[in-house]
């Protein structure tokens, strides 16, 4: 027995000495091998130092260069290989030929464009100021490197895929007219393409950082931002360093900047009330009902507000009964009390949409309703005739994760009991939603689309063209014969004041037949620390006007 | 057991757990308001006279929630379990009573479902399989095994005893004697493993419901509720720590009343030790 | 003696239970809804796929091939270690697990260590303490520990000790510091069983024949006693823990998932959430491997332990 207890004894002693050892040495293999733990400390402690030194000095430009800003986000602001882009054009690493600037196009590494009335040839004067982060110069070539690029696609991504047929529809050549000058030609008119090139549709990447083969990103991305890839984590964080020769305006105060992935909304709250992050990045980053409970249990914290091009919607299927009849569509319309859910669940942030087209788009038509159940009830008996029908609602779970779609959902089945629709919620995970959804195995679904393009036109016709892509895939089953001619029409007229004519009367037709039923214009709401100013203040640039506070 | 020799704490377990099951099974009588009944003007309120416990994101009384939230996981909880231990059950009796190679083939067929750990096997079974049967399934298939190694050991035992022997000899079929006399011996150890593994399905299925891979809202569910209530417990602590409360004190009593069944039971066998 | 021939025989039987893990993992695989052609293709949920682009991924994917040679093919990848491309992110799986293995190890071993310490610390004391009302209030309280669930823990964890009192960090893995609420809210309920399991291995051991001749010849002291017994009582409880630990190392999913530690475990959970079968074919040959493993390795420890315990006689 004696023998037996020193051998366990022993054992005991070992698995301890095992198990210290074992959390000791895991921490010092992060060390060696990333280096990042020590970093962390270390700019825990500089953290900490140079509060202390910002109270002394009183100055802010130190702090720049000295404290990284740390800022939380939902994913991954690097998805990294395999992915399209590589990193978020909102880490302002890589730029495009044209931006989409709240819905208007500005200049990006394109500092001029024109075309020919057939919209069929496209100039482009690029700036002839622009560096790589290698120190080489953007010009036509890099250009045409990257259409060669996009021409590997389809590639896909978690923003959007890089589709050389989407974005340079028709595509026939593209040519170097001189060291900075490109020219596109098509077979068919593209009026738009400075819409459908702008932000994603376009990214330059300096060719030393693509597989000129597959067309995939093989190294950290090399472009012209503002920002350079540091260091980088998968789904834990990135650093990103200033470009101290970035050519362009508002050179970035910030030296460094840590974007943190906590992917848990709870945990994400947790980290911007503890001080951990500074701001909160992504879109749906912080739950729009959380800011009024952040802000009113806190004085530390600012809240920035933007427009955004998201639109939510209920999106019918029009090919089932009920929702084929439009006045079931206008029924569910009236019975929607979009100032309550605005109000209740959106904390009041949002606003109540009519229309089908995003109030950021420049094509926005103002177009207004009402919530009345009483119509509601009406329009809803003459279809049901007195019946109930039981009608399917499903809401994707990812969706749901970033927006109160779940209370939406019940909120809703419980108002439009009260017209006759027993509906009944499943939350799906992506695939199984997807495939509901592409079967046609719904009769509704809590959705938000946003439209990518300033230019509606891709969107509009992909949804409520009888053709569509989206609309027939979706099975959404509308049909109008004037709204197809509208946009036929539309898609080869140059001429901005007649086109705004006709997509105000397509906003019409939507507002009355409602082939997806809107309910509200989505905002982009960022919470920051008070400790950082300059948040968001530009459109379009995203870190650069941020310093640390007084 | 009788009522004087139980102990406080197992008084209390008793009394708790009753309270939980009868709460549940006339939640429609109980509940102040139904549980369903959204009224979303009247959302996130603090606990009131007419609202106990305040109300959740869309104006729901969190008390008629909380009173209907065992009904659905209490019910999948015990069928699962109960279906786990008739499988056990099954597939132990016949390994155990006919040995030899169907004993043989039946041991390594479980020990490959052995070697399926079991929290993130759950999640994965259950993520597969959508829905309520996707739960069942989950929790019989990574939870049969313990049980049926523990039914095979019991019935290899008895069947070397005498009297089984003697019933052979007057012409009892096999089917008989497995039913009529092999199984009651293991009444006390199933009534034992189905409590103490009870208490853990029911936090399972708080889990996966947690996880959204379990009962799905709107059901009035303390998984789901923890779950949903997740953006919203800072206005309203309640939300969370009243669902919880809930679960912990369902397991915690029949937690309790498990140890108390060892005891009074007097099974003092390693095999049924379990964690 | 023959120990490496024992363990050999080991090794032998477990060959063909992890194959049955591996069919069951692709049985599990075909029979789930959801075409995986159409996820891969449709990622961002916006192109139309044509069918020409459709013939080239089942091409590619081998999807085209009865099960069985689907099985065979997925099978002799994976023996290479090469699991293929998850449908999501098109990034390599193998690759992939290797960097999220030193976090979920990380969580593995700090719980452990909770374990180890708190669950057989408290274990100690109330056998010492038996029948008295530190036995009582800590049966209490290890009761309590394993009858909460520890994603519920884990929120009020990140509540205080987070947002309310700024001790610890919310998410992510920033050093030893971020580790200690993830490890603890998987610990909490184990330190809870381990401690109680502990209490009554000992107080077994304590009723066995020895330990009365001991007591007997004068060990009053309770310290004393409770060293005799601990070795014999260790027993039961390293097989606990064994398959414990064997357990978080397939990932503590939901621990992970709440504090956006990205390991093996929200690895799995977001690939059933998308339903990425390869990375959920992988994960379960992963988990089973360890498991497997793990189980050796309990059986070689007994050996070592206890050389008189009869090759092939395992305590359950």
């Amino acid at each position: 027995m004696k023998k037996v207890s020193i051998r366990v004894w022993s054992l005991l002693v070992t698995m301890c000495v095992l198990v210290t050892a074992f959390v000791g040495c895991g921490n010092g293999d992060t060390q060696s091998n990333n280096s990042q733990e020590s970093k962390q400390e270390s700019s825990q402690e500089s953290e900490a130092s140079s509060e202390n030194s910002e109270e002394s000095s009183g100055t802010t430009s130190n702090l720049n260069e000295t404290q990284e800003l740390v800022l939380g986000s939902v994913r991954d602001i690097i998805p990294g290989d395999g992915d399209a882009y590589y990193v978020s054009m909102s880490a302002d690493v890589w730029e495009p030929l044209t931006r989409d600037v709240e819905g208007a196009i500005e200049p990006g590494l394109a500092k001029s464009w024109e075309h020919n009335e057939e919209c069929t040839e496209w100039i482009f004067h690029l700036r002839d100021d622009v560096y790589f982060h290698n120190g080489e110069k953007f010009n036509a070539d890099i250009v045409i490197a990257n259409i060669e690029r996009y021409k590997k696609g389809p590639m896909t991504s978690t923003y959007v895929s890089i589709d050389i047929d989407k974005t340079f529809p028709g595509l026939l050549t593209t040519e170097a007219m001189d060291e900075y000058t490109v020219k596109f030609t098509f077979s068919d008119p593209v009026p738009t393409l400075e819409y459908m090139m702008s932000n994603y549709g376009t990214p330059m990447y300096h060719p030393d950082c693509f597989d000129a083969e597959t067309g995939a990103v093989t190294s950290f991305v090399i472009g012209t931002g503002r920002y350079m890839i540091k260091e980088h984590v998968q789904d834990q964080y990135a650093i990103f360093e200033r470009n101290d020769n970035y050519y362009g305006e508002y050179m970035p105060y910030i030296k460094t900047v840590r974007v943190k992935c906590i992917p848990d909304a709870d945990a994400r709250y947790a980290a911007i009330k503890s001080g951990e992050v500074m701001a909160l990045i992504d879109n749906g980053a912080i739950l729009t009902a959380q800011v009024e409970e952040l802000l009113s249990s806190d004085d530390r914290f600012d809240v920035v507000m933007t427009k955004s091009h998201m639109t939510h919607y209920l999106k019918v299927n029009g090919e089932k009964f009920p929702f084929n009849d439009v006045r079931m569509r206008q029924a569910v319309s009236y019975a929607i009390d979009r100032e309550t859910i605005n109000e209740q669940l959106w904390g009041g942030l949002c606003t109540p949409a009519y229309g089908i087209l995003s109030y950021r788009t420049p094509f926005y038509k103002d177009i207004q309703g009402e919530y009345n159940m009483e119509k509601a009830k009406e329009l809803a008996d003459e279809v049901l005739q007195g019946q109930r029908v039981a009608v399917d609602m499903i809401v994707s779970e990812s969706r749901a994760a970033s927006y109160p779609y779940k209370a939406e959902a019940e909120y809703l089945q419980s108002e439009l009991a009260k017209i006759g629709l027993d509906v009944n919620i499943k939350i799906l995970d992506g695939t199984l939603y997807n495939e509901a959804r592409n079967n046609g195995e719904y009769n509704c679904t809590l959705d938000a689309h946003g439209f990518n393009n300033a230019d509606p036109y891709s969107n509009l016709f992909g949804y409520i063209g009888t053709e569509g892509g989206s609309n027939v895939k979706y099975h959404f089953g509308y049909s109008n014969a004037e709204v197809d001619a509208l946009l036929a029409e539309v898609k080869v007229t140059a001429d901005e004041q007649k086109r705004k004519e006709i997509y105000d009367q397509i906003q019409v037709i939507a507002a009355e037949e409602l082939p997806m039923i809107p309910i509200l214009y989505d905002v982009n709401v960022n919470v920051h620390n008070k400790a950082i100013t300059g948040y968001k203040t530009v459109p379009g640039v995203e870190w650069a006007t941020i310093q640390w506070a007084e | 057991m009788k009522i004087k020799e139980m102990k406080v704490g197992t008084m209390i377990a008793v009394i708790v757990l009753a309270g939980i099951i009868l709460m549940s099974v006339f939640a429609p009588l109980i509940a102040p308001y139904d549980p369903l009944e959204v009224n979303i003007k009247n959302s996130l309120q603090q606990p009131s006279a007419q609202h106990w416990l305040g109300t959740d994101a869309i104006g729901r009384d969190l008390l008629s929630r909380v009173i209907y939230g065992g009904r659905q996981s209490i019910i999948l909880a015990v069928v699962a379990t109960a279906l786990s231990m008739l499988v056990g059950l099954i597939i132990g009796v016949i390994a155990g009573y006919f040995g030899g190679v169907v004993d043989m083939v039946i041991t390594s067929f479980s020990s490959i479902f052995q070697g399926l750990p079991g929290t993130s096997m759950m999640i994965v079974v259950a993520g597969m399989v959508p829905g309520i049967p996707g739960m069942i399934v989950a929790i019989v298939i990574t939870s049969w095994v313990g049980f049926s190694r523990i039914v095979r050991g019991e019935v290899m035992k008895i069947k070397q005893e005498k009297f089984v022997e003697g019933l052979r000899g007057l012409g009892a079929g096999n089917l008989r004697i497995v039913l009529r006399h092999i199984t009651p011996n293991l009444i006390s150890n199933i009534i034992i493993i189905f409590t103490t593994r009870i208490a853990r399905v029911i936090l399972s299925v708080a889990s996966l419901s947690f996880l959204g891979l379990g009962l799905q809202p709107p059901t009035p569910d303390w998984g789901v509720m923890i779950n949903e209530a997740r953006v919203h417990f800072r206005s309203n602590p309640l939300l969370i720590i009243a669902p919880g409360a809930f679960i912990i004190a369902i397991s915690l009593s029949v937690n309790v009343i498990g140890d108390a069944l060892r005891d009074k039971l007097d099974v003092h066998k390693d095999s049924l030790r379990d964690y | 003696m023959g120990i490496v021939k024992y363990i050999g025989k080991r090794v032998l039987t477990l060959i063909p239970v992890l194959l049955g893990i591996t069919i069951l993992a692709f049985i599990l695989n075909c029979m789930t809804p959801g075409d995986p052609v159409e996820m891969i293709l449709t990622r961002d949920g916006d192109v139309m796929p044509t069918q020409e682009q459709i013939d080239i991924v089942t091409e590619r994917l081998g999807l085209n091939d009865p099960y069985p040679i689907q099985y065979l093919k997925w099978l002799k990848n994976s023996l290479t270690g090469e699991f293929g491309q998850s449908f999501v992110t098109n990034k390599s799986i193998s690759s992939e697990m290797v960097r999220r293995l030193p976090y979920t190890l990380k969580i593995a071993v700090l719980a452990m260590g909770f374990t180890v310490v708190m669950g057989l610390g408290l274990g100690i004391l109330m056998a010492a303490f038996r029948d008295s009302w530190v036995d009582r209030i800590l049966r209490s309280l290890t009761t309590i520990m394993l009858s909460i669930p520890g994603f519920w823990l884990a929120i009020l964890l990140i509540f205080l000790f987070c947002e309310k009192w700024q001790l610890l960090p919310s998410s992510g893995y920033s050093g030893f510091a971020s580790l200690l609420l993830p490890s603890f809210s998987v610990a909490c309920s184990t330190i809870g069983v381990s401690a109680r399991l502990t209490r009554t291995s000992i107080l077994d051991e304590l009723g066995r024949q020895y330990i009365t001749v001991a007591k007997a010849k004068g060990l009053k002291n309770k310290a004393v006693v409770i060293r005799h017994a601990l070795p014999g009582a260790l027993i039961p409880i390293m097989t606990f823990l064994g398959t414990y630990f064997a357990g978080i190392l397939g990932g503590s999913t939901i621990s992970e998932m709440i504090f956006g530690i990205p390991g093996i475990g929200s690895y799995a959970l977001d690939a059933v959430k998308a339903k990425d079968f390869p990375v959920i074919q992988a994960y379960v040959l992963y988990t089973g491997l360890v498991y497997v493993a793990a189980n050796l390795l309990i059986d070689i420890l007994y050996i070592v332990v206890n050389p008189k315990i009869r090759v092939g006689e395992k305590a359950e």
